[in-house]
């Protein structure tokens, strides 16, 4: 179910609600805690993902998910920094500046602490559970499902889109080689796709009905998701460290703290 | 969990509904025409459903099956909008099923017959999808596990507990759709075509449920086309043309002279105890039929005098045959879904293939043009290995249609549709044509040509899909259950493409949980278990009666012609009703000309 990839670490066992306040805060800490301190926000998650035994996948994951990103933020920002003139190289027209550099680099670090701090969250966290946690806390159990089956609808469509694939080149459809080709296949893959979503919506809606989703009354819940000493423990540390935030960025502000 | 608990749970859940034994559900004079339709859907149809009766509904697809289970269940006209008139009502007081519904009095579940689109999509495991009804319902989490074992156990499905909804087969998908709306407990439950992709035994599984289900009190209703789920019924109602034609005991409603004069066909068991002259309680009870069998047969029916007309070669298209060695198959995590799979297919020849849910039938047939390959082992045709052939460029060889039409229907008309094989083929036009042609003749849409394909009700979308593939003239066919969701008429079109295409001297390999469609219309069965054959011979071979715990170890029975042949002790395996009739009246020595 999305990102998700099932395990037994530490990072799996912590509940979700703290996992998601310290996500917020691998998030928001990168964009409002002074520089310095950025070698500390990267390490930290990928540190905190590996020893939760999140290996060689979320490595890969982070740098797909970064890769494309920081190497836009450098080079658009190291080619067309406004105003630049110290130039490190040039290309052609195009000249590679310090200022841009200088500006991008730790852009691309404080994507890079966010992005894994993120991936370390979705990869151990159960979407449902998540769900569980924030209806819980107050959440709609509407809103809950909405978010869970729009999740859900990426792998469906992918899961639909490969099904169509086959029934149309077992009818004599190239799909792939030339650009004609590809060309020519858009409609017979799309037509289907769309239709049989609509259809998909349909049917889907009156299976929801069914099994009593709009029945107004008091939902229970079938999965437990346990709160341990250590995850009270862990939600009281991340909302400590989400209060300070706000503090700090004031202290900055006012010039009290100067780094 | 053990059957104790389950027993349990269920007398406890009859007691948390005091107004339970009162429910029940009642229709009458029920008319309900779809905005923009000219004609009624249904008309003045009633039917009486008390707390603890199962009734069935049959009847020809368009004879209004589907919208008498939406009415049935409040979802017309508040979910799907049409005009209604007569009434539908739920529980002692008048309160119409869509009133309960939108008050929250939850007391109709309905099961629907696309097992893919009743999933919720938000549950990892069919454990917690069976708990989603029960968790809108505010069921407390403390009665949910012993529900849902109860209802796994008696669905045959406890081993899939754990597994995740999306990675099943259609089957067994459907055995989780219906136990996710029984778990519900409602005090009236509705069906429609519940069985459709179920293997033999499964359904019959789902049969026996129902009628257990039916004698804790709940009311049932039960659109089908599989004799077993109708015949368990108590009584049948049967539709045609949105109106009631009878409601009786099903040995009576299902006779040949209430279904033939609408064009359906009378399932065999019940024409069988016609034959026998054996009291219409008693006409699914093999026993009583065999017995009133041993009898004297006074007539014997005519043999079909119909000559198949064999399908017409435009192009210079070979009989191919098919090689399978030592195919193994493994899905992502591991599964060997095939375990080494043997077969040789000579050009001309006629395969089903038979075989329990999941036990890799589609899977195998999946390899033959390419959809899937190897992990070990070659898959060949004509000797030649498939390897390294693309999909497409095997199309023109290997002809293949697909289980759900709606994966590859997008053309505004069904004639379009069904070009669009011979156009990626870039035959001439003058073949194309002649094929086109000759496809919409063969699956008798004809009349259909300029329609929209999803104008067309779901099994005549199944044909145009048979029709495109055919239109493709293909030395090999390869149908993955086109027999689902078919009524008599559409099945028996669908025989007389695989005869008309094996009277052309075409190879045809089909996928089926339709044991007569298998044994009347193809040479040779193909038995699966656990991605394994098990057995491979003609009909008369494999439905032998010593083959009989070897069928059931893979969901499998043979054919009701072929058990009742078996009980009189015949030595002689019949595929249909009229075989073993003819059979008897020529040993009694009394056959009559035709």
């Amino acid at each position: 179910m999305g990102f998700y990839v099932p395990g037994q670490g530490w990072l799996h066992r912590l509940h979700p609600w703290p996992k998601l306040l310290f996500v917020i805060l691998g998030v928001l800490a990168p964009f409002l805690l002074p520089l310095v301190l950025l070698p500390v926000l990267i390490v930290t998650p990928i540190g905190l993902a590996l020893s939760a035994g999140l290996g060689e996948r979320y490595v890969r994951n982070v740098a797909i998910g970064t890769l494309p990103i920081c190497a836009s933020i450098i080079l658009v920002n190291g080619f067309f920094y406004p105003g630049a003139r110290e130039v490190v190289l040039g290309l052609g027209p195009f000249h590679l500046t310090r200022e841009g550099l200088a500006f991008a680099a730790p852009t691309a670090a404080r994507v890079i602490a966010a992005v894994a701090a993120t991936i370390a969250f979705v990869m151990t966290t159960r979407p449902d559970d998540l769900m569980e946690a924030l209806v819980e806390r107050g959440a709609h159990p509407k809103l809950a499902f909405v978010v869970l089956s729009a999740i859900q609808t990426i792998p469906r469509m992918i899961d639909k889109a490969n099904r169509i694939l086959e029934a149309q080149q077992a009818r004599g459809l190239a799909a792939s080689g030339s650009f004609g080709a590809r060309g020519r296949a858009i409609v017979p893959l799309l037509g289907p796709l769309i239709i049989g979503s609509l259809i998909d919506v349909r049917e889907r809606s009156l299976a929801l009905e069914a099994r009593a989703f709009s029945s107004g009354a008091e939902r229970t819940a079938y999965r437990l998701v346990p709160v341990r000493a250590v995850d009270r423990l862990a939600t009281r540390i991340a909302l400590a460290g989400l209060l300070a935030l706000p503090v700090i960025v004031a202290l900055r502000i006012a010039g009290v703290i100067n780094v | 969990m053990s059957e104790a608990v389950a027993t349990d749970t269920t007398t406890d859940g009859a007691a948390d509904r005091p107004t339970r034994r009162d429910a029940g559900l009642s229709i009458s004079g029920l008319t309900v025409r779809y905005y923009g339709r000219e004609e009624d859907a249904l008309r003045d149809v009633s039917v009486d459903v008390p707390p603890g009766a199962f009734v069935g509904v049959a009847g020809a697809n368009g004879a209004g099956k589907s919208t008498l289970t939406l009415a049935a269940a409040g979802f017309i006209p508040r979910i799907v909008r049409a005009q209604l008139s007569g009434t539908v009502a739920v529980g002692t007081g008048d309160l119409p099923a869509a009133e309960a519904i939108a008050t929250g009095t939850h007391q109709v579940g309905i099961v629907f017959p696309n097992p893919h689109n009743q999933l919720s999509a938000t549950k990892a495991t069919v454990r917690e999808e069976l708990a989603f009804g029960l968790e809108n319902l505010g069921v407390p989490r403390i009665d949910m596990d012993a529900r849902i074992d109860s209802v796994l156990d008696r669905l045959r499905i406890a081993h899939l507990a754990d597994r995740s909804p999306f990675a099943l087969s259609g089957g067994e998908q459907q055995r989780v759709a219906i136990a996710s709306i029984v778990a519900m407990g409602m005090a009236v439950l509705v069906l429609d075509e519940p069985t459709a992709q179920l293997d033999p035994l499964s359904t019959a599984a789902v049969g026996d449920l129902l009628k257990e289900l039916a004698g804790e009190g709940t009311s049932i209703l039960v659109a089908e086309h599989a004799p077993t789920i109708l015949g368990a019924a108590e009584m049948c109602l049967v539709l045609s043309n949105g109106q009631a034609v009878t409601t009786d005991r099903p040995g009576r409603a299902l006779a040949p002279d209430v279904l033939e004069p609408i064009g359906l066909r009378s399932p065999a068991m019940v024409s069988l105890a016609v034959a026998a002259d054996v009291p219409a309680e008693l006409a699914f009870d093999e026993e009583s039929v065999a017995n009133g069998l041993r009898g004297v047969v006074a007539t014997a029916p005519e043999p079909d005098l119909a000559v198949t007309q064999p399908w017409v070669a435009v192009r210079d298209v070979r009989p191919s045959g098919i090689t399978v060695r030592g195919l193994v198959h493994r899905y992502p995590g591991g599964v060997e879904a095939l375990r080494g799979i043997d077969l040789e297919i000579d050009p001309g020849e006629s395969v089903a293939i038979i075989g329990q849910n999941g036990s890799g039938k589609t899977t195998l047939v999946k390899h033959l043009n390419g959809l899937l390959r190897p992990d070990a082992g070659l898959v060949a045709i004509d000797g030649v290995d498939i390897a390294d052939r693309l999909v497409h460029e095997l199309a023109g060889t290997v002809g293949f249609v697909f289980q759900n039409p709606d994966d590859q229907l997008f053309n505004r008309t069904v004639e379009r549709e069904v070009r669009f094989g011979p156009k990626n083929l870039r035959l001439t036009e003058p073949e194309t044509a002649r094929l086109v042609d000759e496809s919409l003749a063969v699956i008798g849409l004809e009349a259909e040509r300029s329609s929209n394909p999803y104008d067309l009700n779901v099994s005549s979308r199944k044909l145009v899909a048979l029709g495109s593939v055919l239109a493709m003239d293909p030395s090999v066919l390869v149908l993955d259950e086109p027999t689902t969701g078919q009524d008599g008429p559409g099945v028996a079109r669908v025989g007389s493409v695989v005869d008309s295409f094996k009277a052309a001297g075409r190879t045809v390999i089909a996928i089926t949980h339709d044991m007569e469609f298998a044994a009347r219309h193809f040479g040779r069965i193909v038995v699966m278990r656990l991605g394994e054959v098990v057995a491979d011979g003609p009909p008369a071979d494999v439905f032998r009666a010593n083959n009989v715990e070897l069928l059931a170890s893979t969901g499998l029975t043979p054919p009701p012609s072929a058990r009742i042949a078996a009980r009189l002790g015949l030595d002689y395996v019949p595929a249909d009703a009229d075989s073993l009739l003819r059979f008897l009246a020529t040993r009694t020595g009394r056959t009559q000309p035709a």
